[in-house]
């Protein structure tokens, strides 16, 4: 049974669902947060940067793997209070 | 079996496993892993937050 689903399109190695973001706005609401990247699918979870030197950064989970593509192809440089945002996928890899 | 599909469906069969495998629903222990122990908090969704379900769910 292959099923042809709608995003039947292959999907790079780097491609995952976890997202890393940087250039946030210091002071972002939650409804901020839900709101901007919640537009691209449902969202498992989000962490935000707390210290000194993780300030302006966020993970961002999606339950769909196919959600967080859109996201990184619609959120790259999207303008929020006058930052651009860099939304890139998450390398566990390289963060530790 | 394996000789009821062709070339080209055996190389979308394995695409999708692969896929499904990279789809598969997160436990919180394994986003507990995934990211630095300090210095991130969990943002607790906002009470208006509805999940867009999407078609692929």
């Amino acid at each position: 049974t292959i099923s042809l689903r709608k995003g039947n399109t292959r999907l790079p190695p780097e491609v995952n669902r976890v997202l890393y973001v940087r250039n946030l706005p210091f002071n972002i609401t939650s409804e901020e947060m839900y709101d901007i990247f919640g537009k691209y699918g449902a969202i498992r979870q989000i962490r935000i940067g707390t210290n000194k030197d993780t300030r302006g950064t966020a993970f961002v989970v999606y339950e769909d793997i196919y959600d967080a593509k859109t996201a990184v192809d619609h959120l790259s440089g999207f303008n929020v209070a006058n930052r651009y945002l860099i939304v890139l996928y998450y390398q566990q890899a390289k963060m530790s | 079996l394996q000789g009821s599909f062709t070339p080209e469906q055996y190389n979308l069969l394995r695409w999708e496993r692969d896929i499904e495998e990279r789809n598969r629903p997160l436990t919180d222990e394994e986003l507990d892993a995934m990211f630095p122990q300090e210095g991130y908090k969990v943002l607790d969704p906002p009470a208006s937050y509805v999940p867009i379900r999407t078609p692929a769910r």
